[in-house]
């Protein structure tokens, strides 16, 4: 287990080292220098131009401004954007809250509704399992966006239930201008989940384990909780981890539609204004938590099923 | 239901050479039928007609795509304007039209570009094997870490907005999931006595993945395009949501929905129709994908 653990923790730093690479690389061959940015259609006497390409290193070769890069990012020190002439790490610290909550909101809302109503849908009698699976037929080809827009044009424009933009301040401030940018982003998500729920609660009912249980005279409550759920559980962990690291993406756009001062917003808004390190910053971080929570997820799945912990199955 | 349509109709008994070829049609059609279902057939066409439509924009759009009509600004649908116009008096239904082009045409460069570098990429890891196929899968699981909306804003940062820059990022992010199906396809078809006996005869490994191979797991990577179609119409719907992709005021069904102030100002359906025709397509495309991917895995076994 240990020597799994290691070797899956190890491949996750060399990913992200190499995203990292491309991440910084590409910027770097970007055509159109950073200086450039800075001056605009300026023309710059050459020792002023030297005296900045001094200040931000980019006199350097490509490998110091990279180890520099890197070794300041591992110290939470993401550089200096050279269009606003401010820390990167400032912008960052004032975006990241709103996306991580929104995250974790949607997360919540993702694993509550789709482990409830898959689980609702394969006990449930045929006119329930129906009406669920309809509901999930709509939320898997909702795109996000759409549902962003509807929600927004039904709960904000029309019934004025929620604020139409803004991220809002507080707890419960949050809470109400976060609600329905959460549920856009969970909609599709949520209705995987509840799909794959189903199927792997409807596999394990006809199990033999379940069989035996109710020979045995257990309480049908005990045979469903013990026997069927927990056996259910190890595709319900995999796929609400990988939609979650799935969600990562989708805030870029949320973000975007309901007026968000995220880190999607603060993406979008730095390449429009050419902000490079801040393109580099957000993007590796973005990567990072994909790659991290992806490598979580595959390590959840050993914990959970002993066969592979103890090598009787492939992982 | 497949057995009821792949009786031959009358006209094939007649001999003449349009019999003959209705009569292959009609068993076209029923193959076709064996493989979709009644559900799939209905979806499929009405792909075929909004492609149709597509190509045809000039012939079939009533007006321009940007022919502005400032006496008739945020008309209600009417007979001379079926959905409406917009808050320059542009007629919404012929933006629909002209945009469903560069909605369709940026789906096209990204399978079909995903497809011409997967399909080699998995034939030389499934063909070769040993570290050609390590080196391959770990430059695949590199890709896989870029999610594909980010991969695209970063290549924008770096080339600026437009739909080919958009395009051949989503090629590059879709990529790895054609070529890991289509790998795990070719894995299975290599371990077959037909290809060892091919080796056998001396036939050189690139024909034998040409001729052979390739062909023969067809159907998968076509259920795997077509399934990466409709994620990439949402996708490239999504990046001219933010503003990235196809630029206004060229039409775009992304761009259509890119509307904020026509939300704002109580003029919701021209956001929600392009919404409803994007849904739509989507739906259509991925039942058929699912359906020729369910006919794979049936086979499979």
């Amino acid at each position: 287990m240990s020597r799994y653990l290691g070797r899956q923790l190890l491949s996750m730093v060399v990913l992200l080292l190499l995203s990292s690479v491309i991440i910084y690389g590409s910027m770097y061959l970007a055509p159109g220098s950073a200086t450039a940015v800075l001056f605009g259609s300026h023309t710059v006497a050459p020792a002023v131009r030297r005296a900045v390409e001094l200040q931000y290193h980019l006199n350097q070769p490509f490998p110091v401004q990279y180890w520099d890069w890197l070794r300041g990012v591992l110290h939470g020190d993401f550089g200096t954007s050279i269009a606003l002439r401010t820390p990167v790490s400032q912008r960052i610290s004032a975006a990241a809250p709103t996306t991580i909550f929104l995250v974790v909101y949607a997360s919540l809302l993702i694993t509550v509704a789709g482990v409830a109503l898959g689980v609702a849908s394969a006990l449930g009698g045929r006119k329930l399992d129906g009406a669920i699976m309809a509901l999930t037929n709509v939320g898997t080809s909702i795109p996000t966006f759409v549902a962003a827009i509807v929600l927004m044009q039904v709960f904000s424009l029309d019934l004025r239930w929620f604020p139409v933009l803004g991220g809002g301040s507080g707890f419960f401030g949050r809470i109400q201008h976060l609600t329905l940018p959460a549920v856009a982003l969970a909609l599709w998500a949520a209705a995987y989940l509840t799909r794959v729920t189903r199927t792997s609660m409807r596999d394990e009912l006809r199990g033999d384990q379940v069989v035996t249980a109710r020979a045995r005279g257990l309480r049908e409550s005990l045979v469903i909780r013990r026997h069927v759920f927990r056996n259910a559980l190890l595709p319900i962990v995999t796929v609400s981890g990988l939609q979650v690291a799935g969600l990562i993406a989708g805030t870029i756009i949320v973000e975007q539609a309901f007026g968000l001062n995220g880190l999607g917003q603060l993406l979008l808004t730095a390449v429009e204004q050419k902000d490079f390190a801040t393109v580099q910053a957000v993007s590796l971080i973005l990567v990072a938590a994909f790659v991290i929570v992806n490598t979580l997820v595959d390590i959840a799945y050993t914990v959970l099923d002993p066969r592979i912990r103890l090598g009787l199955r492939e992982a | 239901m497949s057995a009821t349509l792949s009786r031959d109709p009358g006209l094939v008994a007649t001999g003449s050479r349009a019999g003959r070829l209705a009569g292959r049609l009609w068993r076209a059609l029923a193959r076709t039928h064996g493989r979709l279902g009644t559900v799939g057939m209905l979806a499929a066409a009405f792909l075929i007609a909004v492609a149709l439509v597509a190509i045809l924009a000039p012939l079939v759009a009533p007006y321009k795509p940007n022919a502005e009509d400032l006496f008739s600004i945020n008309a209600a649908p009417s007979s001379s304007h079926l959905l409406g116009t917009d808050d320059t008096g542009r007629d919404i239904l012929s933006r629909l039209i002209w945009g469903a082009r560069t909605s369709l045409l940026g789906p096209t460069i990204v399978v079909g570009v995903a497809t011409l570098i997967a399909v080699p990429l998995a034939a030389a890891s499934a063909w070769c094997g040993g570290k050609v196929d390590v080196a391959i899968s770990r430059v695949l699981d590199l890709i896989f870490a870029f999610p594909g909306l980010l991969l695209a804003i970063l290549i924008v940062a770096l080339y600026g907005q437009g739909l080919l820059p958009c395009s051949v990022s989503l090629a590059i992010a879709y990529m790895p999931w054609i070529a890991r199906v289509a790998r795990s396809g070719l894995l299975r078809e290599r371990n077959k006595a037909y290809i060892a006996a091919l080796d056998v005869q001396g036939l050189p490994g690139l024909a034998i993945c040409l001729r052979h191979l390739i062909p023969n797991i067809a159907s998968i990577i076509w259920s795997q395009v077509t399934i990466s179609f409709g994620y990439a119409l949402v996708d490239l719907a999504a990046l001219s949501f933010l503003g990235l992709n196809v630029q206004p005021p060229t039409s775009d069904w992304g761009v259509m929905v890119n509307n904020e102030t026509a939300l704002l100002d109580g003029h919701s359906m021209e956001v929600i129709i392009p919404c409803i025709v994007i849904v739509l397509c989507v739906t259509a495309v991925t039942y058929v994908g699912n359906q020729l991917s369910d006919v794979d895995q049936r086979a499979a076994r």
